[in-house]
């Protein structure tokens, strides 16, 4: 049954790869991985009894009941037999508190998604680069989505012949720099946020300026998860510009989950492209959908066909062109008074 | 305030205020809570526009709140406030004979005190700058820059009222870090408002010596033994609950996070609760904003997932979401995490549940709202006494503390002065 809907997914993610989905075909096959994970994930089948919805209950997509992000920290959510799992994700968490974990039968799915979504908001003129991961590779953080990602950005479009630049013990900003500097063709960088701005602290202080290719390009994630976004996206991709010699427009940040299969990315290295005058925002590719409920961002990602499509994040945002904006951390922007508060005692 | 002469300030003090007597100021003060209490008043209606503009309340918790305030500011309550904590006012004014020691004692407060206030606790800035008033000090303050402007409206009407007694109090910018540096090395006394963090970093760059009042954050919660749960008051109980609950936005150190609900009474305790929700639904609500939407979500999604996890836990929740939302649970846990407009009610059998529950906050409590049959009710206040707390009130009245009440455990004005004794 699984491999069969997998099939279906994957047959949907090749056909809009580079297009849109319509409304009824995305409809159509969300209700059907609904209805497969209702049956096959207990955990998922009693909290949507407890909300009162199951699949002969809820007629449109946007009515699937979304699972907090929070429970892939205490329950198993696989709408497979456990022991079949062949992959877990974990989430980087902080010392202390539990690693939401996301399970997987099989990742034909996650790299095909994750792959064509890359090519259509980061790839869009099909460029030849040399390809710079500043994060440690799959094979000394496997449960890292990720590096995950990365190695296969790496086998299909590098030959294997990236490099990466962090290890267990450090991050080579030096190394990097000089392999920036001695770059003949376009790059491109992947980072997080956070080691990026590493990176770039250190070459402000070694007062170190390159002069990438054009055509160069970044692609940034995280500073999110878990903090309130300490760096600004604005204030890194001016620095970018600065230092690096990168088109802002060919700056682009992701917003992906280890709880998701498919990624969310600024539109602006592909408005850039095509020529589109806009002002960007954030779009997923034809089969994962971003939806504001109350403020927070609620995914509906067709590519979760293991664990839960349905997935409510604790990021908030707002609407913006076609897609989406990010905003922050819920709690960051709350009112206060002086009621003691929660994480202040946490803290303590 | 520009060009802010602390020396200048220690003038018109010396000048209009060191001399007056206490009862004059009291009833020049009392006269001014009487205006603020006029629903017509100027002043008032700016404040009730700044609070609901900049704290997010809605206009009849603003309103609320400002008669809570002012009603405890009347000249007979403050005379009352002074009586309670010194014995007798007039030794501000001179030595006064002290019938139990024998001796002549006379209490004066400092020159100069400087209130740092924090957050949007507006009612406190105004109690803080009254009680240094009635020692006749200086007072400086230095507002949150999250602050709603309710102590400088009040500051203004009293200029109005009474000009020479508004010219010994002065604001600082919220941003002025240097004035405030400054005005910190003169002052005799330092009064500050936060969180701990920001109260220990403030207290480490105040002058070693100086006296430093801190009042931290702290939690309140409620607690309501099955007897009170009969059938003719369970109704008016949920109301009252309800009350404490709407009054400061679930915000204040005085706001229940917690209502714990004993087992056995005339209605269960999932009926209470939502029955308290309905009564909070009646309440007019502060508009939804999307940061407060999204705390509520968030909020929400883990109560669900402790249903999932099989607890016993109920919600309601206003429609649309966002402004309010009662949840019930059999949990004893403290539950610190609750704000704005969202309680928990919570069921227990035994009161040592609750007592352990919440040890881990003892000094971090403030109040509890405690409906019990007469001697039970002494007998627990007496556990929660030891647990720390230093308000048991009741239901209803949580938010209206008396102005005799002493914050955090502590005398107001009586810890402020410095006493003089003149034996025989």
């Amino acid at each position: 049954m699984a491999s069969r809907l997998e099939r279906e997914v994957l047959r949907f993610i090749r056909r809009y790869a580079r297009r849109s989905a319509p409304e009824a075909a995305f409809e159509a096959l969300a209700l059907k991985l609904f209805a497969h994970q209702f049956e096959h994930n207990a955990t998922y089948q009693k909290f949507c009894l407890l909300e009162g919805a199951g699949p002969g209950r809820v007629k449109r997509w946007k009515d699937i009941p979304a699972m907090p992000a929070a429970a892939f920290k205490e329950f198993v959510l696989v709408s497979f037999a456990q022991k079949k799992t062949v992959k877990v994700f974990r989430t980087s968490g902080t010392t202390g508190s539990p690693r939401g974990a996301h399970f997987f039968e099989s990742l034909r799915l996650y790299e095909a998604s994750l792959a064509a979504a890359f090519d259509k908001f980061v790839l869009p003129d099909r460029p030849s680069l040399d390809w710079h991961f500043l994060a440690m590779p799959p094979s000394e953080a496997p449960d890292s989505s990720l590096s995950h990602m990365m190695g296969v950005l790496n086998r299909r479009h590098a030959m294997g012949r990236a490099r990466y630049y962090v290890t267990r013990s450090a991050a080579r900003h030096d190394l990097l720099a000089e392999d920036l500097a001695a770059a003949r063709r376009p790059v491109i960088l992947l980072a997080t946020a956070f080691s990026l701005k590493g990176f770039l602290d250190f070459l402000k202080a070694s007062g170190t300026r390159i002069r990438l290719k054009r055509g160069s390009r970044l692609m940034e994630t995280g500073g999110f998860k878990g903090r309130a976004r300490e760096i600004s996206k604005i204030e890194l991709h001016a620095d970018c510009a600065a230092r690096l010699g990168l088109d802002e427009r060919f700056c682009v940040s992701e917003y992906g989950m280890t709880e998701l299969s498919s990624q969310f990315y600024d539109t602006t290295l592909r408005d850039a492209v095509k020529g589109f005058r806009r002002r960007p925002f954030m779009e997923g590719p034809a089969w994962a959908r971003a939806v504001l409920a109350d403020g927070l961002i609620r995914v509906f990602d067709l590519a979760n066909l293991g664990s839960v499509m349905a997935v409510q994040t604790e990021d908030t945002g707002r609407r913006a062109g076609g897609g989406f904006e990010l905003t922050g951390r819920a709690e960051a922007s709350e009112l206060r008074g002086c009621s003691l508060a929660y994480e202040k005692f946490v803290a303590s | 305030m520009k060009n802010l002469s602390l020396l200048e300030l220690e003038k018109t003090r010396l000048k209009f205020l060191a001399g007056r007597p206490v009862r004059s100021i009291a009833r020049s003060l009392g006269r001014l809570s009487l205006d603020w209490l006029r629903p017509g008043d100027r002043y008032r209606r700016r404040a009730i526009d700044a609070l609901t503009r900049r704290s997010g309340y809605s206009a009849q918790m603003a309103e609320s709140m400002l008669k809570a305030l002012f009603t405890e500011l009347t000249e007979p309550k403050i005379l009352g406030v002074l009586k309670s904590e010194l014995g007798d006012p007039l030794v501000l004014d001179g030595f006064r004979r002290d019938r139990h020691a024998g001796v002549f004692r006379r209490a004066a407060g400092p020159g100069l005190i400087a209130h740092v206030f924090a957050g949007t606790s507006p009612g406190a800035a105004v109690w803080s700058f009254v009680f240094g008033m009635l020692m006749k000090a200086s007072n400086v303050g230095k507002p949150s820059s999250r602050d709603e402007g309710l102590i400088r409206i009040y500051l203004e009407s009293l200029d109005r009222r009474d000009r020479s007694l508004a010219r010994t109090n002065r604001l600082l910018d919220a941003r002025d870090r240097k004035g405030l540096a400054e005005v910190m090395r003169q002052s005799g006394l330092i009064v500050a408002y936060g969180d701990e963090t920001t109260l220990d970093e403030l207290q480490a760059q105040a002058p070693p010596r100086a006296p430093f009042v801190r009042y931290g954050h702290r939690a309140s919660f409620s607690l309501y033994m099955k007897e009170t749960l009969s059938l003719s008051r369970w109704k008016a109980l949920a109301r009252r609950t309800a009350a404490d609950v709407w009054a400061m936005d679930q915000r204040g150190c005085l706001s229940p996070l917690a209502v714990y609900v004993e087992r056995g009474g005339a209605v269960t305790p999932p009926l209470f609760a939502r029955h308290v929700a309905h009564e909070i639904g009646r309440l007019p609500q502060p508009r939804r904003t999307r940061s407060r939407s999204a705390a509520h979500e968030i909020f929400r999604d883990r109560f669900k997932l402790r249903r999932l996890r099989g607890e016993s836990a109920l919600f309601w929740e206003s429609r649309p979401r966002g402004s309010w939302a009662v949840y019930y649970d059999e949990n004893p846990a403290f539950p610190p995490e609750a704000r704005h407009q969202t309680v928990i009610v919570k069921a227990f059998d035994g009161l040592a549940d609750v007592y352990g529950a919440l040890w881990p906050f003892a000094g971090r409590l403030e109040a509890a709202a405690l409906e019990a049959p007469g001697a039970r009710r002494l007998a627990i206040a007496r556990e929660l006494a030891r647990l720390g707390i230093c308000r048991v009130c009741r239901a209803g009245t949580l938010q209206r503390p008396p102005l005799t009440w002493r914050h955090d455990g502590c005398y107001n004005i009586a810890s402020w002065v410095k006493w003089t004794d003149l034996e025989v």
